[in-house]
């Protein structure tokens, strides 16, 4: 945890956090292609190797380039599984927009991504959609047909 | 491209000075985009205290050019950028660090304040009048900046003996709800030393959410404590009766 502070070289972790957004912004922003995703993982792999020699300045007292150093690992965990699992899904539904696979494939509706940590990445994986409960069900059944709100 | 000079206020509880720091002007810039840019540039140790953006969380209190402002909202154009834009931290408020103080004083205060109580068996109706009156006090955000402004507590450090406007206004907003069922003049007299205000109306000129803070919560307020505690026609009519005061 301290040794950000130990190290006497090493990218800080503002230019980090700005490489970051800037290639999920331009890569895995709102419309996505299998060769972009791809180059996005690249370049987030390529980052998670670069904040481990990241290094900060000044003392523990109320320092955010400490926070962001922390809190990058966590960014970079995110980002991959985003980049991963937009991969894996080819499709566009909702927010996903695909532009190489422009319309909805009824195999993945029945599916949801699952995104598992897997040593230092992260691994995605497609599982069925759990049944809707029971109780929930009946109430979506019941609606239309003129239940009083 | 043009840039702007800002001196930044270093330092913590042992000591601290004005450092200066250069960044590129951009359009729409405010206070709060230069002292991210110092962050990740320049200074990544640099503390300041902020959330929201958009001047509705209250976090980023400070005081710039000498006035206290939210640094969100503080446009760089609306500055002079012929000199350098001084930014320090509350004043008073203890520093933690850089920019950041530790408000918690406000907290203190705030848990001493008698809580909304609802009049019982009463019909809960009342006039659009009566909820805009309260309305006004309940944009509070609590940034501080009035606590931080007021002479009472930033000059003279009356903390133990002033609530502060902040909590004036709080104190407003019960006291005129249609609702409660409470009178807390002897509060405002006693806990919240209503009367160390000398209405200078700093706290008005500063608040962000441009609550009108001493003419509508804190005179009236006053005039509360005075028709209870000081009126000598009331003092009499209460001795003759043996009615007590509030």
């Amino acid at each position: 945890m301290l040794q950000p502070f130990e190290r006497s070289s090493g990218p800080d972790p503002y230019s980090i956090h700005r490489k970051l957004q800037d290639s999920m912004q331009s890569l895995v922003g709102i419309f996505r292609t299998e060769e972009d995703l791809a180059k996005g993982i690249a370049a987030v792999l390529e980052l998670k190797r670069e904040a481990k020699g990241v290094r900060v300045e000044g003392s523990r007292a109320f320092n955010p380039g400490w926070h962001l150093a922390r809190d990058l690992t966590n960014m970079l965990l995110i980002s991959e599984a985003i980049a991963r699992s937009a991969l894996l899904r080819k499709e566009s539904r909702g927010a996903h927009a695909r532009l190489d696979y422009p319309n909805p494939d009824p195999s993945f509706a029945t599916v949801n991504s699952v995104a598992t940590r897997d040593g230092e990445g992260v691994r995605v994986t497609q599982a069925p959609i759990p049944k809707m409960p029971d109780e929930l069900r009946s109430l979506l059944e019941l609606e239309p047909a003129g239940v009083k709100c | 491209m043009a840039e702007a000079v800002l001196h930044v206020y270093r330092g913590d509880a042992s000591g601290g000075r004005l450092q200066e720091y250069k960044v590129p002007l951009e359009e729409g810039m405010v206070v709060l985009d230069a002292i991210h840019h110092i962050q990740g540039h320049q200074a990544p140790d640099l503390a300041v205290r902020w959330n929201c953006k958009a001047a509705k969380c209250g976090s980023c209190s400070a005081e710039v050019n000498g006035k206290p402002k939210l640094l969100c909202k503080t446009r760089m154009d609306a500055l002079p950028l012929d000199a350098p834009i001084v930014v320090q931290p509350m004043k008073t408020f203890p520093i933690v660090k850089d920019l950041v103080t530790d408000v918690k004083w406000n907290y203190e205060v705030n848990k001493k304040i008698p809580a909304f109580t609802p009049k019982q068996n009463a019909e809960w109706r009342w006039k659009q009048e009566d909820i805009d009156r309260v309305q006004e006090f309940r944009k509070c955000i609590e940034c501080f900046l009035c606590q931080d402004v007021c002479h009472v507590l930033r000059s003279h450090g009356r903390t133990e003996e002033f609530a502060g406007p902040r909590f004036l206004v709080r104190v407003a907003g019960l006291e005129m709800h249609p609702m409660d069922s409470l009178n807390r003049t002897k509060f405002l007299k006693q806990d919240a030393g209503i009367g160390l205000c000398n209405i200078t109306k700093c706290c008005t000129e500063v608040c962000p959410e441009e609550i009108t803070i001493t003419d509508n919560a804190i005179i009236p307020l006053k005039e509360r404590v005075v028709d209870d505690h000081y009126d000598p026609l009331l003092k009499l009519f209460r001795l003759v009766t043996g009615g007590k005061e509030s």
